[in-house]
């Protein structure tokens, strides 16, 4: 009988034409749109009251908290319509992604200073209730920084980012060329969990209005993983639109300087060349002479 | 020795490439017979196995503190020439720079799929190996505890053991494998067994009929949960449920170590 209730999604708000901005909770909701399960959504902007994101079905808590997706994957078990070997490939694949992408697009969101600071931060702090918000967002930045100084280890902050980009485009290449015949899905014709890991983390990346793009413009340069995300956003999620609730994307990306500023630095420095060009000998202005015997 | 900026590393790696393979390579590792805990030891046989399947010399060197040496903090690490070099994937790339590789004739989906499995064993069966010596508690005080100490005096024995399980705690929580129990650190590694085995399909090596990095990362991990002697020998009964894995651990151990230890 509870096979037929619905289940409770309880999830991170949908915004920047994301049906939600977490991965986790993106995840889970694909994984559930994949397996054709019926679903309740509610978007939470408390996570002090009841765990974003959480899956429960009458009353029930079936997953939250550190192994919500493993939880989520076994509930649903989405892989089980795929053979052994394929069940396996899927595994390592899930693995190698999670231990590839996501520590730098963690770094990214939770760590890069510009994109923490415009995006991240203000987001958060707008979606969570107050005072709540300010809670949530200092035990998750220090957890963030604990878990950064774990991933480094002894490296510097360069060597880390340096080794993390080459591991990225090197994962990146693999699903790249994995999806280079134009299959549906990343084992071929059938949706797997893997499907809905990579595709939740590659489409968030690509969305989220952060002002440094560096991550954005390497995944740009793979174009099946691309076309494979805009198709499975096609798939599952035709209805969702672009807006912009909390953070407008004028204040996360670099403020453009006005007209004004800009005709004033132009007539400046013209004027300093000349200046320059003028004492130097290099060109000679000539100034009208001005009689002032009489 | 790397200077710790990415553009001089890549430069001596290049200039390092044009050189041959120094026949005094030296392989740093704790004592095997006291010192080494079961993940150290299963990862300097797999750098041991790849250094052999390479035809390459080296000389294994036992030091107790080796960990310390190692510009990682993690062993092995090898010496060769000006450059010191930690775990298994760098020094597969230093010595691909030499012109060796154990993956020149696969496809590159084939070395996509080498690099997922790759993570799976990192993943799952060092997590595990981790889990099992630093948060069972049987295995903690009979085996890693006295074995970790035993190259320091009192009190530093307690205080470096105190030191390193607070690290690996730190490293299972940011890898959500510190919430887990122990029996679903069991299941864990029996579904990274059949999906090794599901992939393997009765073939002499994962990819043909030549070994490559990944065969000598789960030779490394299996011989060491197969041949270490613990409390508790649950995970070693779950690898012998998958006789193809057992044969590849003998295949490896046969070819490239040449004893026989196995039963």
């Amino acid at each position: 009988m509870s096979e037929l209730l619905p289940f409770s999604l309880r999830i991170w708000e949908a915004d920047f034409g994301l049906p939600t901005v977490d991965p986790n909770s993106l995840t889970a909701l694909t994984i559930l749109k994949m397996s054709n399960a019926n679903v309740r959504i509610t978007y939470g902007s408390c996570p002090q009251y009841a765990a974003i994101p959480s899956l429960t079905r009458n009353n029930k808590l079936l997953a939250e908290g550190s192994d919500f997706l493993e939880s989520v994957l076994s509930v649903c078990n989405l892989d089980s319509q795929l053979d052994g070997r394929l069940q396996g490939l899927s595994m390592a694949y899930k693995r190698y992604f999670l231990e590839t992408f996501e520590p730098l697009f963690f770094y990214d969101c939770w760590i890069h200073k510009p994109n923490y600071e415009q995006l991240i931060r203000p987001w958060y702090m707008s979606a969570i209730t107050f005072p709540f918000n300010f809670l949530y967002m200092k035990s998750k930045r220090r957890q963030a920084v604990e878990r950064y100084h774990c991933l480094k280890k002894m490296r510097t902050r360069e060597n880390f980012l340096t080794q993390s980009y080459e591991a990225v485009s090197c994962c990146l290449e693999d699903f790249n060329t994995l999806l280079a015949d134009r299959r549906s899905y990343i084992l071929g014709e059938l949706p797997s969990g893997l499907d809905a890991i990579v595709y939740s983390y590659i489409k968030i990346a690509l969305s989220l209005p952060v002002p440094d793009v560096r991550l954005q413009n390497t995944i740009k340069n793979y174009k099946y993983l691309c076309q494979y995300v805009r198709n499975l956003t096609r798939r599952y999620y035709p209805e969702v639109e672009v807006e912009y609730k909390h953070v407008q994307p004028e204040t996360a990306v670099n403020e453009r300087a006005s007209t004004l500023t800009l005709l004033i630095a132009a007539i400046s420095a013209s004027t300093l060349m000349m200046a320059y060009a003028h004492i130097n000998g290099i060109i000679h202005l000539k100034f009208p002479k001005i009689n002032l015997s009489r | 020795m790397f200077s710790g900026t990415p553009l001089l590393d890549k430069i001596q790696y290049e200039l390092g490439a044009q050189e041959p393979w120094p026949k005094d390579v030296k392989l740093y590792q704790p004592y095997e017979v006291e010192q080494i805990l079961l993940p150290d030891n299963a990862n300097c046989l797999a750098v041991q196995a790849f250094l052999r399947m390479c035809n390459l010399t080296f000389e294994v060197v036992s030091k107790s503190n080796a960990e310390f040496m190692s510009p990682s903090g993690k062993v092995p690490f090898i010496r060769c020439g000006a450059f010191v070099i930690s775990e298994l994937e760098p020094i597969v790339q230093f010595v691909n720079t030499k012109g060796i590789s154990l993956t020149s004739e696969l496809e590159s989906d084939q070395k996509s799929d080498m690099r997922a499995y790759m993570s799976l064993v990192h993943n799952v069966l060092e997590n595990s190996e981790l889990y099992l010596c630093w948060c069972d508690k049987e295995t903690y005080n009979e085996v890693t505890k006295p074995r970790n100490g035993s190259v320091y005096p009192w009190p530093l024995n307690h205080l470096q053991t105190w030191t390193k399980k607070s690290h690996v705690i730190k490293r299972l929580k940011m890898m959500g494998w510190f919430s887990k129990t122990i029996d679903q650190v069991y299941h864990e590694v029996e579904n990274c067994c059949q999906a090794l085995a599901d992939r393997l399909e009765g073939k002499e090596f994962f990819f043909g009929k030549n070994p490559t990095e990944l065969d000598a990362l789960i030779f490394g991990h299996l011989f060491t949960i197969l041949t270490t002697p613990l409390p508790n020998s649950h995970i070693a009964n779950i690898v012998r449920n998958f006789p193809s894995l057992i044969n590849l651990v003998q295949r490896v151990e046969k070819d490239y170590f040449k004893r026989d230890t196995m039963r």
